[in-house]
């Protein structure tokens, strides 16, 4: 299902990450997405698309190992959009605590952080968050455009035992809750967009937010102009 | 906290299979037809599992999980003769989200540990085949019910959640297939024991018992099921086949459901369980524009 508005999305492979349904999701809502480690490949995509499951060490391992970290960067610098999902939203910020501190990719203040494993009532939480829980829209402008299919019963799929505690409260775009502990969902800050659910594997209502979050991007060199 | 309700679609060959007590298994029809039609129907997790470990490491199996995952975009484990870290990479390849082990762990504990530490917890499940061999005494197994491993379930829990499981499926061979209802009993014993998600499979057989569980116990987060919503699908198609020349066909030729079991989509169970106040992900609208 390939349309003019169809974008090249370079998804990074750097072995930490279910790829593959990222791949289909982008690809059923009319995407070209393709898997790729490589700085050419990368540089000439519209959007980034950084997945990422396990250890957040060994992700910043991985990246730094194949030079991704510094051309990441560089690319978000010079406007390119990226979307991070899960541990790769997670990546984004300065620092995680997970295992003892590892440097991030520092493009959004803020660190990462376990999730409680008790509520404040001394109730059990169980770890990891498995499963589904509401998304509600921060309501300010620049996100009801973005996510402007979110509302009350919007569900997506989290499976995470840390959050992202975010600094800059303009930067928190989604906010969700397990069993009363409230945590930034999604994260947006100039070009950067972060989800710490699953869209690609969210139904239907994932795939809708997927496709809103990259429709929401303007890019640089509009498609038409490209193909002149 | 927000319930999830798994499609557990038990695979052998080619075919989906449906046994009582993991055993006597009646071919259905094709794994990823299954998939697609719960996945329309509202399912917030499928579970495929190699029921005699036939296809592992076959190119066949990737393909069942490779294809399932084009279309099907909800979390997908997969178990059923996974022993190394090369096989959950392979099967993370193809697109499942979780991988569930048992057989592996029980001989090596410590390959929890690693698995988890390399692909995270939240990746790693560990599936628990409980048999009562006692009062409130519960016995471990593998192998569909057949390998003895005499391990006790709760001690077992305690030790794969200190190695890192992130989530436990917790089957119960003696209510498998039978349509009775899950085994509160088992299922409460695992969840005091433990603090990661449980996701509680074995004697759903109409959407009472789904209710009823939730209720009884609130650590439950997750269930599974296959007979009552694969009975309905194959009910409600005339047109279903099996795939290839390969297994018992009985059912699909006579149609005939075991008495205990009353069919139900999971459509229908998710708007039952809305009624009753049990908090289930929205019934999603626009499913039939995803699902082919």
């Amino acid at each position: 299902m390939q349309t003019d508005n169809s974008k090249n999305i370079a998804i990074i492979d750097y072995n930490m990450g279910n790829v593959f349904s990222l791949m289909s999701a982008c690809k059923k809502i009319g995407h070209n997405a393709f898997v790729t480690n490589e700085k050419d490949q990368i540089t000439k995509a519209d959007i980034i698309l950084l997945p990422g499951v396990g250890a957040f060490a060994d992700a910043m391992k991985n990246i730094q190992k194949l030079k991704l970290d510094e051309l990441i960067v560089e690319q978000v610098n010079k406007g390119k959009p990226l979307i991070g999902i899960c541990l790769g939203m997670q990546l984004l910020l300065n620092e995680s605590n997970e295992f003892g501190k590892t440097r991030g990719l520092g493009l959004i203040e803020g660190q990462v952080l376990p999730l409680p494993k008790q509520t404040d009532n001394g109730e059990l939480i169980r770890i990891p968050h498995l499963g589904w829980s509401k998304i509600s829209n921060m309501l300010d402008q620049a996100s009801t455009k973005i996510i402007k299919h979110i509302h009350n019963n919007n569900f997506q799929y989290f499976a995470h035992s840390f959050y992202a505690k975010v600094e800059n409260k303009n930067d928190i775009l989604a906010l969700s809750s397990y069993r009363g502990f409230e945590f930034a969902s999604a994260i947006k800050k100039d070009n950067i967009i972060g989800f710490q659910f699953h869209p690609e594997k969210s139904g239907p209502q994932g795939l809708e937010l997927l496709s809103s979050a990259i429709n929401s991007f303007h890019l640089k060199v509009p498609k038409t102009e490209q193909n002149l | 906290m927000t319930k999830r309700i798994v499609a557990r679609i038990d695979i052998k060959g080619p075919n989906l299979v449906k046994g009582i007590h993991l055993e006597g298994l009646r071919v259905l029809g094709e794994p990823h037809e299954f998939a697609s039609h719960h996945f329309a129907s509202g399912a917030d997790e499928l579970i495929y599992m190699d029921v005699v470990a036939s296809l592992f490491g076959r190119n066949s199996f990737d393909h069942i999980i490779s294809d399932t995952c084009k279309d099907v975009f909800i979390p997908l484990t997969v178990g059923g003769g996974i022993r190394t870290l090369k096989d959950i990479e392979r099967v993370l390849k193809f697109g499942a989200d979780k991988v569930a082990i048992n057989t592996a762990a029980v001989n090596n504990p410590g390959f929890v540990k690693e698995a988890a530490s390399a692909f995270g917890s939240s990746t790693i499940v560990v599936a628990i085949e409980s048999i009562k061999t006692g009062p409130s005494e519960y016995l471990a197994f593998t192998d569909c019910g057949r390998e003895h491993t005499g391990l006790n379930v709760v001690e077992w829990a305690k030790k794969i959640e200190e190695q890192g499981a992130g989530e436990i499926l917790l089957t119960s061979v003696d209510r498998e297939g039978t349509g009775e209802g899950l085994d509160q009993e088992l299922i409460k014993l695992i969840s005091d024991a433990t603090s990661i998600p449980i996701i509680a499979h074995g004697g759903i057989g109409k959407k009472e018992h789904v209710k009823e569980a939730f209720e009884i116990n609130d650590q439950i987060g997750a269930i599974a099921m296959a007979s009552c919503i694969h009975y309905e699908h194959v009910l409600s198609n005339q047109k279903l086949k099996k795939n290839e020349q390969e297994g018992n066909d009985d059912y699909l030729q006579n149609r005939r459901v075991n008495k205990k079991i009353t069919p139900f989509s999971l459509a229908d169970l998710k708007c039952y369980l809305q009624k009753n106040n049990i908090k289930v992900p929205s019934s999603l609208k626009e499913y039939t524009q995803y699902a082919n």
